[in-house]
């Protein structure tokens, strides 16, 4: 019933999610303190998702990775900007695993994912003072 | 499982996708690192997207699943509806720009977002260049009564109908998810996060202009 590609990118947005708790959790503390705040309501945003996923994942019969996985930042997290770039970056990531998702889903897990895929475009958006063209495809468009 | 197997692939409009693996065999392992291109660059005879996005690919997880390949977007209703609105977008984008000129510059980047939508829904689309906000210029458009022109509404007044009509194109894509499906359905949703975060944004970034 659930596809193989359904179900990778089930546990790659997983991965995703728990990404994101981690780079929120390193790259918040270097952020001003107005931005602490946008950040710790998107910390718990993530949070909430990973479990959001592991009901998906429960619904297609499947399991996240066991394996915890070392997490990586996109990149070094210096100073304020960079703060933001990481979080941007993040977020990039994670609305491009919904974007897997989305296309392998069925019609109710593919707006819930839509959904969860504008919510990462607008805290994207936030972080990098502009908003993407085409979020969670970037790099993925030959146009 | 995906039904994109019949989709035909059209020149300027292919979910490159990394490993591009529409029939999914096989492909587990080839995109772990994206190759970042911009965005629809050399596409877009009328404005160039901005390529704010396409930087290094910095992404923490790839994710191991790919989209399938190209949509058969002018063949589907679900797009087709999705560029008409895109198209009223572009419209409305135009007409803030003729109201408000001081905004061309912000605006404009904003509008190139819905043009390259509106190129990735119909590839084969050419538009009109965006208004250029010169008081001495002739505009592309027909022309104003030449005495007194209507009073533009303030700026706050035009920035709050663009960011109801964003949110309102963001709803719209997430009902597109109902009917669209695979790389289609990725592709409109991902449109939808874009605008979601001009609505989110475009107050915010232009208000204080």
């Amino acid at each position: 019933m659930t596809s193989p590609q359904l179900v990778r990118a089930l546990i790659a947005a997983s991965a995703a999610e728990n990404a994101a708790v981690y780079g929120y959790s390193v790259a918040g503390a270097r952020l001003t303190s107005s931005d602490k705040g946008v950040a710790r309501t998107a910390y718990d945003a993530h949070r909430a998702q990973t479990l959001v996923i592991t009901q998906w994942l429960a619904q297609a019969s499947a399991t996240p990775d066991p394996d915890v996985p070392v997490y990586q930042l996109p990149s070094p997290v210096t100073d304020v900007s960079a703060a933001r770039a990481v979080l941007a970056s993040i977020e990039e990531s994670t609305a491009a695993a919904y974007a897997d998702v989305i296309a392998a889903a069925d019609a109710s897990l593919r707006r819930d994912a839509a959904l969860a895929l504008q919510l990462a475009a607008v805290r994207a958006a936030i972080w990098r003072d502009r908003a993407a063209p085409f979020p969670g495809l970037a790099g993925r468009l030959g146009l | 499982m995906p039904k994109e197997a019949s989709l035909t692939r059209r020149s300027a409009l292919q979910l490159l996708v990394v490993a591009a693996a529409s029939t999914v065999a096989g492909c587990r392992s080839g995109k772990q690192q994206a190759a970042p291109a911009a965005p629809a660059t050399g596409a877009t005879p009328a404005t160039r997207p901005p390529a704010s996005v396409a930087g290094p690919s910095t992404r923490t997880t790839a994710p191991t699943a790919s989209p399938p390949a190209a949509p058969a977007t002018l063949a589907d209703p679900t797009a087709q509806a999705a560029a008409t609105s895109e198209r009223a977008l572009v419209a409305a984008y135009d007409d803030a720009i003729r109201a408000h000129p001081d905004l061309a510059t912000a605006l404009g980047a904003v509008r190139a977002d819905h043009v390259a939508h509106l190129k990735a829904l119909n590839p084969d689309l050419v538009l009109s260049r965006a208004p250029v906000p010169s008081s001495t210029g002739s505009p592309t458009v027909p022309a104003s009564p030449p005495a007194s022109p209507p009073a533009s509404p303030p700026a706050a007044t035009v920035l709050a109908t663009l960011t109801d009509l964003e949110t309102r194109a963001a709803a719209a894509r997430l009902g597109d998810m109902a009917t669209a499906t695979g790389s289609l359905a990725a592709l409109l949703a991902s449109i939808g996060g874009c605008e979601a975060a001009h609505a989110a944004t475009l107050v915010t970034a232009l208000g204080s202009t």
